[in-house]
């Protein structure tokens, strides 16, 4: 899978977190051991396990089990605890005088997966950023554990609340990233800290709670306590910035109905949403939320947005032909268009697709169209600002010759004048990359 | 010994016989019978199983491990176990199918045309989970004939669908006259093109009675493709939670 590379880099946390990895990886593959007299095919050894053990399965109803003919000559790739995804890229895009400047770098994701009975897990998954040097940051650490039938999280996790590829309204919690790369197979896939009740109402319906923290400023801690030069004091964060949000999700009649809110103390606003999701010839969904003050409980209306979408595919030749349209419409926004000022810092890393300035207008939307078979996957997405007429486009393929191996191909570019969302001037206004991605 | 003594023992001896005579012998060959008994022998209260899916292709051999979990006629769900989709889960149940990945934390409910997609890239797609357990519900059958195939004697049913939502108007099916469990499957566009042919091999029992170890299935919408169900290890009527089968498990 083709992800994100990171942005923001944590290397001075680097021996912390191999460290906490070495002893969570320990303590993984020894709860993960297979079980004496576990079946295996000749001459294979398995490292790792698929489930939890059915702790609940009485020992006196023995089932009988079926051991059915082994295919010993073929190696069966049972699952670690710890898996491996491996990106490998090589990039020409424009550079910030507007020549094309080339790059090779890579990412990697190491995810060491924990599951100690059927009612308790844990994950932890670094990214790591390598060039002529390397940099970590952690994109989850996470323990969840069912009590009661209740479900706990706590850590650093991801999710998705409301409904939307690129433009959701609903996701209050999460967000839209700011280094969303069009050419990504996830084109967003922010994650926060938080702590979160679940709690299910009936088979397909819930009710969830999230309090979110501040994230402890770790880098800079170390760095103070290390005595570096000039190193930013470790903020504090009082209790008011912890922000907390709930929501109700069901399925009425057939349609996914979500609703909620979050709560930001430190702004003083509440946000309510609501979201559905259905289909009527095709599969369409909406999202609607807005921005109350706590010195305006009413609320003007002028933070309000609503996003929605329709997807619909066909089968075409010996694949998938998808077709998706979104679009976000903030009604009481900026429906004049002006320059935008360029951001001092220009991108700390190449990335696959062309860089944006932040979208500060009313009106915009999204458009893909993919065929996607066995072993392809081809795209081409577009953004576009209708307010200053600016649009990027990016195309690609994917291939996926061989079991855990994909490479991969794409093209972005802007078409915007000076000062618009999608400016073609700009550093990373257009780019072209090759690479590879293994998972193991 | 006379002939009343003669009658008493045979009568005597079919008696002793006949719990033990299969239940294909005492009914009429009745399409609908035949079509009642498929969808029975493919039914258990619950179901869990450890299986292979090898997809080949030009390219080569994928294989891709799972867990089968399922209860009665409806509930499925489908874990995967390989490096590559590790965690991908599938959640069936009689009117909905929910996937969920992992990495996003996302359960995605797919519906319409999206069922067609492939399943982890194989010849299955997801829409054929649906329904295989259910079929007299769906469709209207007729006897062709007995004939002999892969070695086994075996009805052929020919299903005409009685609503549109079903994955397929039209299927062949070959139902093994001993055991009631399919030996081939062939499903067609209303056109009349054949879309896709399983062939059910291996059969073995669990648990006391007899199943379909491996499952080939081709999409003759492609060419040079197959794919292979191999299940290893088959527990059935065993203790599964109900609350697997609900999407707080899904996204567990």
């Amino acid at each position: 899978m083709v992800r994100k590379p990171l942005r923001k880099s944590v290397a001075s946390v680097a021996a912390l977190v191999f460290l906490a990895l070495a002893a969570f990886a320990r303590d993984a593959v020894a709860q993960d051991a297979i079980e004496p007299g576990a079946d295996m095919p000749a001459g294979i050894e398995v490292v790792g396990v698929g489930t939890a053990p059915e702790a609940d399965a009485p020992a006196e109803d023995p089932a009988t089990v079926v051991t059915g003919a082994r295919d010993t000559g073929a190696m069966e790739s049972r699952a670690a605890p710890v898996t491996t995804e491996a990106d490998f890229f090589m990039i020409c895009r424009r550079g910030t005088d507007g020549d094309a400047t080339t790059a090779s770098y890579g990412t990697a994701r190491f995810s060491f997966d924990s599951e100690g009975s059927r009612d308790v897990k844990g994950q932890v998954v670094v990214e790591a950023l390598f060039g002529n040097a390397a940099s970590f940051g952690i994109r989850k650490a996470f323990v969840k554990a069912r009590l009661a039938g209740v479900r706990l999280t706590m850590g650093k996790t991801t999710g998705t609340w409301g409904e939307g590829r690129v433009f959701n309204s609903g996701d209050v919690v999460f967000g839209f990233a700011a280094d969303a790369d069009l050419t990504a197979e996830t084109i967003s896939d922010p994650s926060a800290w938080l702590a979160s009740l679940y709690v299910p109402l009936g088979d397909f319906s819930f009710a969830e709670a999230v309090f979110l923290p501040p994230e402890f400023p770790l880098s800079a801690s170390i760095a103070k306590s290390l005595g570096v030069p000039d190193a930013p004091e470790p903020e504090q964060a009082g209790l008011e910035s912890v922000r907390c949000a709930a929501r109700v999700y069901s399925k009425p009649a057939g349609v996914k109905v979500e609703a909620g809110c979050l709560r930001d103390p430190d702004a003083g606003t509440w946000r309510p949403y609501a979201s559905v999701q259905g289909r009527f010839l095709a599969d369409l969904q909406l999202s609607s939320s807005v921005i109350l003050p706590d010195d305006d409980p009413l609320g003007s209306g002028k933070t309000w947005e609503t996003s929605g979408g329709i997807y619909h595919d066909i089968a075409l030749g010996a694949g998938t032909f998808g077709l998706r349209v979104e679009g976000r419409v903030r009604p009481f926004g900026t429906w004049d268009a002006s320059p935008i000022p360029r951001s001092p810092s220009a991108p700390s890393m190449p990335t696959p697709g062309a860089s944006s300035a932040p979208d500060p207008y009313a009106a915009s939307a999204f458009g893909e169209a993919t065929w996607q078979s066995d072993a392809w996957f081809c795209f081409l997405r577009g953004l576009y600002s209708p307010v200053d007429a600016s649009a990027q486009v990016s195309g690609g393929v994917r291939w996926k010759p061989l079991q855990g191996f994909e490479m991969f191909a794409s093209i972005s570019s802007n078409a915007g004048g000076g000062g618009d969302v999608y400016e073609s001037g700009r550093d990373g206004g257009w780019s072209a990359a090759v690479g590879s991605c293994i998972t193991f | 010994m006379g002939f009343r003594d003669m009658t008493a023992i045979m009568l005597a001896t079919l008696a002793a016989l006949s719990p033990a005579m299969p239940a294909a012998a005492q009914e009429a060959p009745t399409a609908d019978g035949i079509l009642a008994r498929l969808d029975a022998a493919q039914t258990y209260s619950t179901l869990r199983s450890e299986a292979t899916m090898s997809i080949t292709d030009s390219l080569g051999t994928r294989r891709t491990d799972f867990i089968n979990q399922a209860r009665g006629a409806d509930d499925t769900l489908i874990e995967f176990t390989s490096a590559a989709e590790k965690g991908q889960k599938i959640l069936k149940n009689s009117k909905e199918l929910y996937l969920y990945f992992p990495d996003a934390e996302e359960v995605m409910r797919l519906q319409g045309a999206a069922l067609r997609q492939s399943m982890a890239g194989s010849d299955i797609s997801y829409e054929d989970m649906t329904g295989t357990r259910t079929r007299r519900l769906n469709y209207t059958p007729r006897l062709e004939r007995k004939e002999v195939i892969d070695g086994r004697t075996a009805w052929l049913l020919v299903l005409d669908a009685k609503t549109k939502n079903v994955a397929y108007p039209k299927q062949e099916v070959w139902v093994d006259a001993a055991t009631f469990l399919p030996v081939m499957v062939r499903s067609y566009a209303l056109s009349g093109k054949l879309l896709k042919e399983l062939r059910f091999s291996d059969v073995r029992m669990a648990g006391g009675r007899p199943f379909n170890g491996r499952i080939t299935v081709r999409d003759m919408m492609k060419t040079g493709t197959k794919t292979e169900l191999l299940f290893r290890k088959v527990e059935v009527d065993v203790p599964i939670d109900p609350k697997i089968f609900t999407l707080e498990n899904l996204s567990w």
